[in-house]
């Protein structure tokens, strides 16, 4: 279970990366040079690896066996109370 | 990008004035407030802690979502371009991820030039939009630009320097 949910997340974190890429190469074919609105990049990129490498060290500490064992006890649990 | 011809140089270029990007950025910042408040009051919601680390887990998957639709609204609004050359006024507009229109106007045929400040807060700001008509009935409006008045004074005095008073 742990493994599909890597897969899962690897393949989202494919699709999101190949959109990047190619929005970045859209923006650098298109956009001026010296111009100072770039320094926007640099950020949004380093913002986006931290997120990316820290969801990917906490996809293994969920516990996925015991969750899809659990999930039916679960729901009422998820459900607020009166 | 940008391909100048011989003898052609750039004035001057602007995107939208920066209240554009702020009043979009308005939603992303939304978006975070609601996950930081989320978070604020996950112990009332009395999670079991088999659910705490995919919270986590799916909580960095939200961050780096509102993320991407901040970089896409910043790129829609930095890809919207408008540049003055000595011969021609290029307006290049970015219309979602990976559409775009760019239209130029040469210096020659522009007959009118207006400037609309629009609001209280576009005098306060100092913007407001331009609308320039050629000789061949086509015209542009640029949007929110930042010290119009100004980019309408090069555009006029530009356009002196092609067209001399007779």
């Amino acid at each position: 279970m742990t493994l599909f949910a890597l897969l899962i997340h690897l393949t989202f974190l494919v699709i999101y990366t190949l959109i990047v890429a190619a929005l970045l190469w859209h923006y650098r074919k298109y956009s001026l040079p010296k111009d100072p609105a770039r320094r926007v990049i640099g950020p949004f990129l380093l913002i986006s690896l931290i997120l990316m490498i820290t969801s990917t060290i906490l996809l293994f500490f969920v516990p996925w066996e015991a969750l899809l064992t659990l999930a039916p006890t679960l729901v009422p649990t998820l459900v607020p109370q009166p | 990008m940008l391909k100048l011809h011989e003898g052609e140089k750039v004035i001057v270029a602007f995107h939208r004035h920066w209240i554009v990007i702020a009043s979009k950025m308005t939603m992303v910042i939304l978006l975070l407030s609601s996950a930081l408040f989320f978070l604020i009051f996950l112990p009332l919601f009395n999670l079991p802690d088999l659910l705490l680390p995919l919270v986590f887990y799916l909580f960095t998957l939200y961050l780096l979502t509102v993320t991407f639709i901040a970089f896409v609204l910043w790129f829609d609004y930095y890809l919207d371009i408008w540049i003055v050359t000595n011969e021609r006024i290029i307006d290049v507009e970015q219309k979602g991820m990976f559409k775009r229109e760019a239209s130029e106007f040469m210096l020659s045929k522009i007959q009118d030039v207006t400037v609309e400040i629009p609001s209280f807060l576009a005098t306060i700001l100092r913007y407001g939009n331009l609308r320039v008509q050629t000789a061949g009935e086509q015209s542009f409006v640029a949007r929110d630009i930042p010290d119009v008045d100004r980019v309408k004074n090069v555009i006029l005095s530009e356009i002196r320097k092609i067209k001399p008073k007779q």
